[in-house]
């Protein structure tokens, strides 16, 4: 009889534990996505930023600017072109 | 000590814990509406999650249009008035007016407002943010703060920005594809509940709210950025050169019908659109409606030939002057006095009595007919908003005078997009296709096309619904073979030929209406030009319009050279193979040495005359697009065996070509497109077997 009401007795507390402790992860849990959310919020951001940057730094105007200045290159004359065939 | 005060004590700890434990649970199982709502507040946390504008791409991934977080910076004044201390007041208003450069009564205003909430400035910049941050100026509680926007930017400026318009400070569309697609750009913003613990950290019971969340999604064009830079800055340079006061360029896949460069002059930077004049936001290639002119005139002979008439079909062109009712109708040139045209050469002189006669010929409702299938009057239906429909009164057709005027492009008006259209179907083989600017909405999240082109999941793709026959192959092929002769020797449209490709095309000189007189007027024109390339199998549509030039009045000197050189670097950029043997003499004329000029293009003369000038024969007759090379002559002096040229500045190859003829020099080409320079210079007695340096330029 004694056995019995301990084994209850066990049985509650070790419920009661269960029970903390899957709220204490999904609080933790929620802890973490949050501030991953936050991370990839942020690097989201810096992505936008960087590819903005990058399409600037791409635009054509800027290009033919450096391709001129720098390199001293220039449009194609007549015959300069010379397209290859693929095989 | 005194069992009986043990006892006392004991019942009284007793008493006491049971009145906290019963008063905790009165506080936690018992109903409070007071105590839940002070709950809330203190946990409770609701957010709106603010969708990213969808991203806009040209037709190989490249952004063109990007939305970025910003911060803006608000104030609460009567939270102000009471929290924060007057002197405090002073030092955030002083520091604002030094980094946001707002005056100080305008700041003083806004602090001081009856609002409860206020903006100081929006979308700050970057500097502006990390700067108020730093001087803690955001550090009073609820009264000062920054709140997340989106703002739009356009990384290549001004690059097509009218087919991209613009959005307001709020991010709404307001012009072009971004007003047009507004409810797919923009997604569907969402209310997020969640709690908050003691350190503020947030927790969210479920994802019920982010399930209403969507990202705007984002737009593929059919734009090309790189062929839209040429083709604005061809544009540009053409309004410099002839003083133009605004401009239109178009350029199309034949096979699609997908515009590749869409470009106006004036332009602005959507980036600061508010200061941009309506003048410069106006799309004109699909808002302005003009009298095309003579680029109208393949359609007309398209029509004789449908009802019968042949390529060959001889037409009298009342040597310059044909009276209609009370109207006499003229060539563009004073000096042009046809008699016996056919029909090619109708377009290949562009002459204008000849296409009267035709229209005259055909009658009112074989004219309506063709307006009616070429869709004048009707918008194309281009995804882009504010699209003109151009306008043609059809009972106007049973006047002759009005039906002869159609027939070389007066009395009825057309949008540039209109008229591309309309040689799109002659490059189509007759068949006309709807243009196009969108090719695809983004179902996938933007930012893998960034990582990968080839990825694309296309969301949406859009078919050409509206596509129709206007022509038969047939009468297609018969026009392109005439309009080639235009862009050849003694055609009007010389200019827009090209060393590599064979190019069909027309020029287009159109007058226009005076506004005091309401008359045409004589000295204001509308030059256009319309052609395709490689004319046989045509990969490349484009269409240059120019409104009123003042350096040079006629499209064969305007609108054709800049058709030439945009239409080259499309065909480049599409890496279309050259197809003509004119590559040939201008490989030869690369090449710094005679050598191989020499024993091209004058062996034959060598062969019979090898060290003798000959007097250049004149042409039959003095067309207009090079006019300026066949009157320009070289002196021989056949008994000294030399040559006197004449100052060929401004000639093309092929032009300068045509006037040195076969004497034999020695010829060094360097460069293409106009002569800039000559070596020997101009009016100088050169030997037999003198050297001569020709450099040519855009310029």
């Amino acid at each position: 009889m004694r056995g019995k009401h301990f084994a209850i007795i066990a049985l509650v507390t070790a419920m009661t534990f269960a029970f903390v402790w899957v709220r204490l992860r999904i609080v933790s849990t929620s802890y973490d996505i949050n501030t991953l959310s936050k991370q990839e919020r942020s690097l989201r951001e810096e992505c936008n930023t960087l590819s903005l940057k990058i399409n600037e730094a791409k635009s054509p105007r800027r290009l033919e600017q450096l391709a001129a200045t720098k390199f001293k290159m220039g449009p194609p004359r007549p015959g300069q072109v010379v397209l290859l065939e693929e095989k | 000590m005194n069992p009986k005060r043990i006892k006392a004590l004991q019942l009284a700890f007793i008493v006491f814990a049971s009145l906290i434990v019963g008063r905790a649970i009165q506080l936690q199982v018992g109903a409070d509406s007071r105590l839940e709502r002070l709950a809330k507040r203190q946990f409770g946390s609701k957010i709106t999650a603010l969708p990213r504008r969808g991203l806009i791409f040209d037709r190989n991934g490249e952004g063109l249009a990007i939305s970025l977080k910003v911060r803006s910076l608000f104030f609460r004044p009567e939270i102000l008035k009471k929290e924060v201390s007057a002197s405090e007041r002073t030092r955030i208003l002083f520091n604002l007016n030094r980094i946001l450069k707002m005056p100080l009564n305008e700041l003083r205003s806004k602090m001081n407002s009856e609002r409860g909430f206020v903006w100081v400035k929006r979308q700050l910049t970057e500097n502006e943010e990390q700067s108020i941050r730093r001087l803690g100026l955001i550090e009073y509680g609820d009264s000062i703060g920054l709140a997340e926007e989106t703002k739009r930017f356009y990384p290549n400026k001004d690059l097509a920005a009218h087919v991209l318009g613009t959005v307001n400070v709020d991010g709404n569309g307001l012009e072009g594809l971004e007003f047009l697609y507004e409810g797919i750009l923009n997604g569907d913003e969402a209310r997020i509940t969640s709690n908050k613990d003691a350190m503020g950290r947030r927790i969210f019971k479920d994802d019920r709210g982010l399930l209403a969340f969507r990202d705007g999604q984002s737009l593929v064009l059919t734009l090309d950025k790189a062929l839209q830079y040429e083709a604005e800055k061809g544009l540009k340079q053409a309004i410099d050169d002839y003083q133009a006061k605004s401009g239109s360029v178009i350029v199309a896949e034949v096979e699609t019908g997908e515009i590749l460069a869409l470009a106006n002059t004036p332009t602005y930077n959507p980036n600061n659109a508010k200061s941009a004049s309506l003048e410069s936001r106006r799309n004109r290639a699909i808002t302005d409606a003009y009298e095309p002119g003579s680029t109208f005139k393949p359609f007309m002979v398209a029509m004789a030939l449908e009802k019968g008439r042949t390529p060959k079909t001889q037409i009298y062109c009342e040597r310059g002057s044909f009276k209609v009712g009370d109207r006499i109708i003229s060539e563009a040139e004073a000096h042009e006095k046809f008699e016996w045209l056919s029909l090619g050469q109708i377009l290949k002189f562009s002459s204008n009595i000849g296409a009267a006669k035709i229209a005259l010929d055909l009658g009112p409702a074989p004219v309506t007919q063709l307006m009616d299938r070429l869709g004048v009057g009707k918008k194309t239906e281009i995804d882009l908003p504010g699209e003109a429909s151009g306008f043609i009164d059809h009972k106007e057709l049973r006047s002759p005078v009005r039906l002869a005027n159609v027939g070389f492009g007066h009395g009825f008006t057309v949008t540039p997009l209109q008229m591309l259209t309309y040689y799109l179907a002659l490059a189509n083989g007759g068949h006309w296709i709807q243009p196009k600017l969108v090719k695809a909405i983004l179902s996938e999240d933007p930012d893998s096309l960034e990582r990968g082109a080839i990825r694309w999941k296309l969301g949406h793709r859009f078919d050409n619904p509206k596509n129709k026959k206007i022509f038969s192959p047939k009468i297609a092929s018969q026009i392109t073979t005439m309009l080639e002769t235009v862009v050849e020797e003694e055609g009007t449209g010389i200019k827009a030929q090209l060393a590599e490709w064979p190019v069909a095309g027309k020029t287009g000189t159109a007058q226009k209406i005076d506004q005091q007189t309401f008359r045409y007027s004589k000295s204001k024109y509308i030059v256009s030009f319309a052609g395709f390339a490689p004319a046989k199998n045509p990969k490349l549509v484009a269409l240059v319009v120019l409104d009123e030039p003042q350096k040079k009045l006629y499209a064969s000197d305007t609108a054709a050279p800049t058709f030439r050189e945009i239409m080259r670097a499309g065909l480049l950029r599409e890496r279309v193979p050259p197809t003509d043997s004119k590559v040939r003499l201008l490989q030869l004329a690369n090449k710094t040495s005679i050598d191989g000029l020499k024993a091209s293009a004058f062996s034959a003369t060598q062969k019979t005359k090898p060290a003798d000038f000959r007097s250049l024969e004149k042409p039959s007759k003095t067309p207009k697009g090079i006019e300026q090379a066949t009157s320009l002559e070289l002196e021989v002096d056949e008994k000294q065996s030399r040559v006197r040229l004449p100052d060929l500045t401004g000639l093309t190859l092929r032009e300068s070509l045509k006037v040195i003829g076969s004497q034999p020099l020695e010829i060094e080409v360097v460069g293409s497109g106009f002569l800039r320079e000559q070596n020997p210079a101009a009016n100088q007695w050169l030997k037999a077997g003198s050297k001569i340096k020709l450099v040519f330029g855009n310029k």
